[in-house]
C-alpha cells in the first residue's frame, strides 16, 4: 500500500510539474489549499510589520479569527501613511499584489477567500480593478466587504477623520485617499473582473456621537420608506455605520443618500446606482426579497447564518446594524458560520 | 439553481489533498441539474463560476455601458455634498475640553454651536489633466441641512494647498468672482506649469465670513491634479469591422512610457442613449500613433444597437510607477523581482497618477445594421481556463468531508 501511494505521489507530481511547465491555461490544478485573506483598513501603523502573517500581529482585527478549513492570513499594509493605491510598499496596492501572488496563484494549487474592512477593500477592488485577473491564473472566489471605504468618507472630505475612533487629532497620509472624489476617481469600481464584491454595510445610529457625524457630515433624505435604523436627523435619516455611508459601503456608484443596499448581481439588476458585480452580504438568495421587489425561485442556502449576523440583519433594507468597527465581528462571524461550500 | 449539496460522494481525495498539500488527479464533476442556471447572487463555487461566465461574455475591455452607469458616464466627476461649516475655533475648544478629561464625544458637543450654516462646492470635475484643464467650483452657502436658504458670504482668502508628499505647501491664492447677491462665488484655477507642487490632491481652501455671524469659517474641497500629461489623444480616427466587432482606431500622441488605462464610451446617437464603455489596460510608448478601441459585436446585439454612434469621453489614466511598466501588467511573472523591490522602496515618494491631457473629443461612426455584428461570446484560452478551475474548484467546494472539516474547526478553541 505504501508502495502504491508513493508511486502515485510521484505521478501527481509528474502531472503538477507538467502542468506548470505547460503554463496554466492549458492544465488547470486542483485546488488543494485554501487561503483567508484579511485586509485590514485604516489604522495607525506604528510598529506593524507589513506583508501576510497567519497572526493578527497589528491587532487591526481585534483578534478575530475566521473559523476555516483552510489557512487564514492577515494581510498588513501601511493604512496610515500610505495611500490604499499606492503602488510602492507598504501601500496597499503593492502589498496586495505581492500577497495574492504569493497566496492565489491556482498554479500553486491555491484558491483565495477575501474579507476586508474599510479602506481595506478599497485597497483590494483597486489592485483587482487594475490587475489582469481575468487572463490570469490566480483564483478569488469571493469578496466579503465589511463597512467598505472604497468609495470614500466624507469625514475624509472634511477634515474629521482624525476625530474617529480613539485617534483623536490624528490623521494619516491615507486620508487623502480616503476623499470621496479620490477613492472614486482611483479606479474603475465596476471592474471587478467577475469576482463579486457582497458588501456588509452598516446602518445604525449605535456610535457615538452619532447626531453630531451623521447629520452633518453624510447625505440624509427624507419621505416615506426610509431605512428606520438609520440616524434620525430632523425629518430626514442618514444612513451610515459612523464613519462611512451606504453609497460606499454598499457600492452605490455616486455620492449620494441611499437607505439601502442593492444588487447588481443576478437575478438582481439594480438600475438605481450599483457598481457592477456588487452585492450584499449574503445574497441568501434568490428566495430574500430584494430591495427593488424581486424575488427568486429557489433557496439553497439561506443567510444571514451567524447569530451575530442574524441579530444586526435589517433584511428590508439589506442592510446590518453595525458601526464601524462592528462589520469586522460580522463579517467574520459570517464567515465562520457559513457552510463550507461558501467559506470554506 | 444547483442543488450543490447533493455531490459529496466523489470528494474523498479533497482533505486527502488538503493534509498532504499535494496535487491531486483531476475529479469528474458529477452530473448537475441545470434545470435552473446557477445565479451570480450565490456565494458557493457555482455562484463564483456563473459570475465569471457572465463577466467574460464580454471582453474585459469592451463593456455595456447603461444610463445608470453614472461614474462611467461622469468619467472626471464625482458628486459633492453639503457640509457643515464649522468655525475655525470650535476643534480647538474641544481638543482642551478632551485634554482636560471631559469625554471625547462629549467635548465635542460642548464645543459645537446649535446650529451650522453649511456649503457646498459644485466643481465642473474633479480630476485636472493637463496645464490647459480648469478647475471651476462654485461656493454657496445655506442656513443649515434643512434649509435651502441661501446666505450671504464674502470671501476673505482663497488658497490652493499642495500635496502632502511635497509637504502640503501653499501654492498661492486663487482667483475667484462672486455673484452680485453674494451668495455664489466661482474659484477657477488651472495649474501655472507641470511643477510637481501642482501634482496630486490638492485642496481649495476658502476663508469666508457669513453675514449675520462673528466667527471666521474655512472651507475647503480637494480634487487631483496632473499638471504633466503622459500623452494625448490627437483627435484623428479610422473605424473598421473585425471578426463581427466595432473597432476604432484612435490617434494618440504619447510622451513617456507607461502602463495606462485607455477608456472611452460610445453612445448611440440616433437614441442618444450609451452603449460601451471601452477600457483598455496597455503600456503606451512614444512610439505609438494609435490605440484600438473594440466595440464588442454581442453587445450591439444583446441590446439592440444600431445605426450611428458616438465615441466621446475618452480619458487615459496612467500609473506612475517606480518600477517597470511591465512588472505592473504581469505581476505574477515578475513575481521575484516585485518582492525585492517591496524589500527596498524608493526613499521619495510621489502622487500615484498621471493622466492623459484632458480633450472634449467627439468621433462620429458610420451608421451600422445591427445584424452585421457578432452575437458571439468573448472566447480566449485563459477564460476558458478560468472557467475550468473554477469549475473545479465549485466541486471540490461541494464536499461533504470540507464540511465537517469546517465544522471540527469551529468545535476547536481559537
Amino acid at each position: 500500500m505504501a508502495t502504491r501511494m508513493a508511486r502515485i505521489r510521484v505521478l501527481f507530481s509528474v502531472i503538477a510539474c507538467l502542468s506548470f511547465a505547460q503554463g496554466w491555461a492549458q492544465v488547470p490544478a486542483q485546488i488543494t489549499q485554501i487561503n483567508v485573506l484579511m485586509i485590514h483598513g485604516r489604522s495607525d501603523s506604528s510598529g506593524e510589520q507589513f506583508g501576510w502573517f497567519s497572526t493578527d500581529q497589528h491587532n487591526a482585527w481585534g483578534g478575530l479569527k475566521p473559523v476555516t478549513g483552510g489557512n487564514v492570513w492577515y494581510v498588513q499594509w501601511d493604512a496610515w501613511n500610505r495611500h490604499f493605491d499606492d503602488t510602492t510598499c507598504p501601500g496597499g496596492e503593492c502589498i496586495i499584489n505581492n500577497a495574492v501572488n504569493a497566496l492565489c496563484n491556482s498554479t500553486n494549487g491555491q484558491e483565495c477567500w477575501i474579507i476586508c474592512h474599510s479602506a481595506g477593500c478599497a485597497a483590494f477592488e483597486n489592485y483587482l480593478a487594475k490587475s489582469n485577473y481575468a487572463s490570469n491564473s490566480l483564483l478569488f472566489a469571493h469578496v466579503i466587504a465589511a463597512e467598505s471605504a472604497a468609495g470614500g468618507s466624507e469625514l475624509a472630505d472634511n477634515g474629521v477623520l482624525r476625530f474617529i475612533g480613539g485617534l483623536t487629532g490624528q490623521s494619516g497620509a491615507i486620508d487623502d485617499s480616503l476623499k470621496t472624489s479620490y477613492a472614486r476617481g482611483a479606479y474603475n469600481h465596476n471592474n471587478m473582473q467577475g469576482v463579486v464584491v457582497r458588501g456588509v454595510g452598516g446602518a445604525t445610529d449605535n456610535y457615538a456621537n452619532h447626531a453630531l457625524i451623521a447629520c452633518l457630515f453624510f447625505p440624509r433624505q427624507s419621505g416615506s420608506g426610509t431605512n428606520s435604523q438609520c440616524t434620525a436627523c430632523g425629518t430626514s435619516r442618514e444612513c451610515s455605520d459612523g464613519v462611512v455611508a451606504l453609497h460606499s459601503s454598499c457600492g452605490h456608484n455616486r455620492k449620494a443618500s441611499f437607505q439601502g443596499c442593492n444588487s447588481t448581481l443576478a437575478p438582481h439588476t439594480d438600475t438605481a446606482g450599483t457598481f457592477d458585480f456588487h452585492g450584499w452580504w449574503v445574497s441568501d438568495h434568490e428566495c430574500n426579497p430584494g430591495i427593488d421587489g424581486s424575488v427568486g425561485t429557489s433557496c439553497n442556502w439561506s443567510g444571514p447564518y451567524s447569530s451575530t449576523g442574524s441579530s444586526r440583519w435589517n433584511s428590508g433594507f439589506l442592510t446590518y446594524r453595525n458601526n464601524h468597527s462592528d462589520g469586522k465581528q460580522t463579517a467574520v462571524d459570517e464567515y465562520s458560520s457559513a457552510p463550507a461550500a461558501l467559506c470554506p | 439553481m444547483f442543488d450543490t449539496r447533493k455531490n459529496v460522494s466523489l470528494f474523498g481525495l479533497v482533505p486527502l489533498a488538503l493534509s498532504l498539500g499535494i496535487g491531486t488527479p483531476p475529479v469528474q464533476a458529477a452530473p448537475q441539474n441545470d434545470t435552473n442556471p446557477p445565479s451570480l447572487n450565490d456565494a458557493s463555487g457555482e455562484g463564483a463560476l456563473a459570475a465569471f461566465e457572465r463577466f467574460t461574455q464580454y471582453p474585459p475591455d469592451s463593456r455595456p455601458l447603461n444610463t445608470w452607469n453614472w461614474d462611467l458616464l461622469h468619467p472626471w466627476s464625482t458628486e459633492t455634498s453639503p457640509a457643515p461649516m464649522i468655525p475655525s475655533r470650535v476643534a480647538s475648544q474641544a481638543e482642551s475640553l478632551r485634554a482636560s478629561g471631559v469625554p471625547q464625544d462629549q467635548a465635542w458637543r460642548a464645543a459645537m454651536p446649535a446650529s451650522l450654516p453649511q456649503y457646498q462646492f459644485e466643481l465642473n470635475k474633479a480630476i485636472l489633466a493637463g496645464t490647459d484643464d480648469e478647475l471651476r467650483a462654485t461656493l454657496r452657502v445655506t442656513a443649515g441641512p434643512d434649509s435651502d436658504t441661501p446666505l450671504h458670504f464674502q470671501v476673505t482668502k482663497a488658497e490652493l494647498i499642495g500635496d502632502q508628499v511635497f509637504g502640503s505647501a501653499h501654492l498661492g491664492s486663487v482667483p475667484f468672482s462672486c455673484d452680485s447677491a453674494g451668495s455664489a462665488c466661482t474659484f477657477r484655477w488651472r495649474a501655472p506649469s507641470t511643477d510637481r507642487q501642482n501634482w496630486g490632491v490638492l485642496e481649495l481652501q476658502v476663508t469666508a465670513t457669513v453675514d449675520g455671524m462673528h466667527d471666521d469659517f474655512v472651507v475647503s474641497q480637494s480634487f487631483y491634479s496632473s499638471p504633466m500629461v503622459a500623452g494625448k489623444f490627437t483627435g484623428t480616427f479610422r473605424e473598421r469591422l473585425a471578426d463581427g466587432s466595432l473597432v476604432i482606431d484612435a490617434g494618440v500622441s504619447v510622451q513617456r512610457r507607461m502602463a495606462c488605462f485607455l477608456s472611452a464610451n460610445l453612445f448611440s446617437a440616433d437614441k442618444a442613449t450609451p452603449t460601451h464603455h471601452v477600457e483598455r489596460r496597455l503600456i503606451v510608448d512614444p512610439s505609438m500613433k494609435t490605440v484600438s478601441f473594440t466595440f464588442f459585436g454581442k453587445i450591439f446585439r444583446d441590446f439592440g444597437h444600431e445605426g450611428t454612434f458616438r465615441l466621446q469621453d475618452f480619458k487615459g489614466q496612467c500609473e506612475n510607477l517606480a518600477y517597470p511598466p511591465e512588472w505592473f501588467m504581469d505581476s505574477q511573472t515578475y513575481q521575484a523581482q516585485m518582492l525585492a523591490f517591496a524589500n527596498n522602496p524608493p526613499p521619495t515618494r510621489e502622487p500615484g497618477r498621471i493622466y492623459f491631457a484632458y480633450n472634449q473629443l467627439i468621433y462620429v461612426t458610420h451608421r451600422y445594421r445591427n445584424s452585421i455584428f457578432s452575437d458571439r461570446e468573448w472566447t480566449s484560452p485563459e477564460r476558458q481556463s478560468k472557467v475550468e478551475l473554477l469549475k473545479k474548484a465549485a466541486t471540490d467546494l461541494n464536499s461533504q468531508a470540507l464540511e465537517e472539516r469546517k465544522q471540527q474547526r469551529r468545535s476547536q478553541p481559537q
